[in-house]
């Protein structure tokens, strides 16, 4: 029986790294058995710009796939993503997005939000605790962006949650069977935060208080908890300090080593020593970190979960897992991965990136010129300006940007070649060569017209859509998949 | 010679009537046309099964045009050369001397009888390629779509 994944993706790296699941899914990797994936990014700095980018994608990734007839169960956009109202029903009193809006943060310090002064005069024995576990500076935060790496704050502010309509709705359609996975940084404050308390509101969760109790305590839960993988440029006025990322994240480990690893069927560990800095910005739009191969890696970690077996899920034997490379290098391609990582998303990601390719240097010249676009229904000239080719361009936009960004980040991970019309060149490391007459080895030359419009013309014969939209999704799925396998053959598959 | 009396009444229409006399009675008409007609075969399977058979290399409406275009040419030359090498033989119509030579109405009509020639191949081209060209993979859509407008 196919089972819901609620993803609840916390803070910053949160947003990333389901920006990065999204960019699988699209490419048509896929979760085992899963009916659809609905996430809920929990984050108080809501315009931080990685949260805003993961939602657009998000929007775009949904409008695409709702513009299809027949949605599609593999391939690209194979899987449906929804928001918990979606999910639930038009009549769930719920805002339609996949944010949890948390309550009292905007423009508010948390000193106010605990009504600290109030406390002082009323109530000082807790006054006098306050006191003793929030320093003036975490009194004095303003919450609208974020925690900022105190995940003191974090953890009192987020405990909201579990009041709020976001979980009752969770709760209420949470079924027997349904799995839920969490995504937080350890080294931070909103994950480091929300993570236990998150996974304490539901294993705890009572009967009378909150929808399906029994489910929810005995809910498959998987979670990737992020160690640091960049850092933070010092300056005089920072307030996230990225020395104290590896203090924290050892003091959050011994936590999580008493409090959670015990409460979590499958917990997965993700990290990386060499990073990149990042200028420390947390206004308004600020938080723009590039994309980066760890939050790839962790995106993989809920694809794993999703394929493993209830029996394999077992809370007294909770599986810890980490991930390696099969080359440590400072540019990675497809091949300093190990061959099952490969294999995961080697021909998935190679698929979208020739997609990407023929979307942005071929389609326009192609499109009402060969016969593959004649073919019924036409997909002519109106259709490129239709909405749904925009919205699969934004999408495109942002898929290469989340390419491009990997590429320059530290590790940087760069598989493939976007820019070229020699498609022999897309896959760095697997370019096909053959013998000459002399047996030498030389390139096997493949370009878009020649090789990828012939496969299309070839496919589309003989072949039925209802509606252009689903015409073009399915066909370059088809065909970027046979062109791959065809062409590049020690591409792990 | 039943094919090449129909051939006779076929181009009584537009060819000359000497010229189209010694054609006849060289028995010309029959291979005349039918080389028209297998230039006009041979360059649309040309375009549409060998430039075009595995790959949408030449794909194009001006790589048509030009298949279309050198296939008339051909015809024109072939036509031509044959009237010119006829002329060259300058064989007696008859014992008669008066009854002058075959092919001896100089360059010029041959020159308009393989331009007609060159229009029928033409003509047969553009046939032979709306009613063939759809078991082409990828130049179907030369010169248009239809009738191929098929799933």
């Amino acid at each position: 029986m196919s089972k819901k994944l609620f993803l609840f993706a916390i803070g910053g790296t949160g947003s990333r790294v389901t920006k990065a699941l999204t960019m699988l899914l699209a490419s048509g990797v896929q979760l085992p058995d899963t009916s659809e994936v609905i996430p809920i990014i929990i984050d108080p700095h809501s315009t931080n710009s990685d949260l805003l980018r993961t939602v657009e994608l998000l929007g775009h990734y949904q409008a695409i796939r709702n513009s299809l007839q027949t949605k599609p169960r593999q391939g690209f956009f194979g899987t449906e993503i929804k928001t918990l109202k979606q999910a639930i029903g038009s009549n769930a009193n719920l805002p339609d997005n996949y944010v949890f809006e948390l309550q009292g943060v905007q423009e508010e310090k948390f000193r106010d939000y605990i009504d600290f002064n109030g406390l002082e005069k009323t109530d000082k024995a807790n006054g006098a605790l306050a006191n003793l576990l929030f320093t003036e500076e975490n009194l004095d935060t303003k919450m609208d962006i974020g925690f900022v790496g105190n995940p003191n704050i974090g953890s009192t502010v987020l405990n909201q949650f579990r009041h709020s309509n976001v979980f009752k709705a969770f709760a209420e359609n949470f079924a027997d069977g349904d799995r839920i996975f969490i995504i937080s940084s350890i080294f931070g404050g909103t994950g480091a935060a929300g993570f236990p308390i998150l996974l304490k509101n539901i294993r705890n969760a009572e009967a009378g208080k909150i929808a399906n109790p029994a489910f929810l305590r005995a809910a498959k839960i998987g979670a990737v908890t992020v160690m640091p993988y960049f850092s933070i440029t010092t300056n005089e006025q920072k307030r996230v300090d990225s020395d104290t990322f590896i203090p924290k994240t050892k003091a959050a480990l011994n936590y999580y080593a008493r409090n959670v690893n015990q409460s979590v069927n499958a917990l997965y560990y993700l990290g990386d020593d060499t990073t990149k800095s990042y200028t420390y910005d947390p206004g308004n739009n600020g938080q723009r970190n590039d994309a980066h191969l760890v939050e790839m890696v962790a995106a993989l970690a809920i694809v794993d979960f999703m394929g493993m077996t209830d029996g394999q899920l077992d809370l007294t034997k909770p599986v810890g897992k980490d991930f390696g490379l099969k080359t440590d290098t400072t540019d990675l391609h497809l091949t300093h991965l190990a061959d099952e990582t490969q294999k995961q998303i080697g021909l998935p990601l190679s698929k979208m990136t020739l997609f990407s390719s023929y979307l942005n240097q071929r389609l326009s010249e192609a499109a009402g010129n060969m016969v593959w676009s004649k073919q019924t229904p036409e997909l002519s000239s109106r259709f490129l300006n239709s909405d749904f080719v925009q919205k699969l361009r934004a999408f495109d936009a942002g898929f290469r940007d989340w390419l491009s960004e990997m590429s320059q980040n530290k590790r940087g991970f760069s598989p493939f070649v976007t820019n070229t019309d020699a498609l022999n060149k897309v896959i760095r490391g697997y370019e096909p060569t053959k013998k000459n007459w002399l047996g030498k080895e030389q390139d096997v030359v493949l370009a878009f017209k020649e090789d990828y419009d012939a496969l299309l013309n070839t496919i589309v014969e003989g072949k039925t859509y209802v509606s252009e939209a689903d015409k073009f999704i399915s066909l370059f799925s088809e065909a970027t998949e046979q062109f791959i396998r065809t062409h590049f053959p020690n591409l792990p598959k | 010679m039943a094919l090449e009396d129909s051939l006779y009444s076929f181009y009584e229409f537009f060819v000359s009537d000497d010229l189209l006399r010694d054609l006849y009675q060289q028995e010309l008409l029959t291979p005349l046309t039918v080389s028209a007609t297998a230039i006009a075969l041979l360059g649309m399977t040309l375009y549409y099964y060998v430039l075009n058979g595995k790959r949408p290399k030449y794909d194009g409406m001006g790589q048509w045009l030009l298949v279309w275009l050198v296939s008339g040419v051909a015809t024109f030359l072939v036509v031509l050369i044959t009237c010119i090498q006829k002329a060259m033989q300058e064989e007696p119509r008859s014992a008669n001397p008066d009854d002058g030579l075959f092919f001896d109405q100089g360059t010029g009509a041959f020159i308009v009888f393989s331009l007609e020639l060159m229009v029928i191949t033409m003509l047969l081209f553009f046939i032979f390629s709306v009613f063939l060209k759809r078991w082409s993979t990828h130049a179907k859509i030369r010169p248009f779509l239809w009738p191929d407008r098929i799933r």
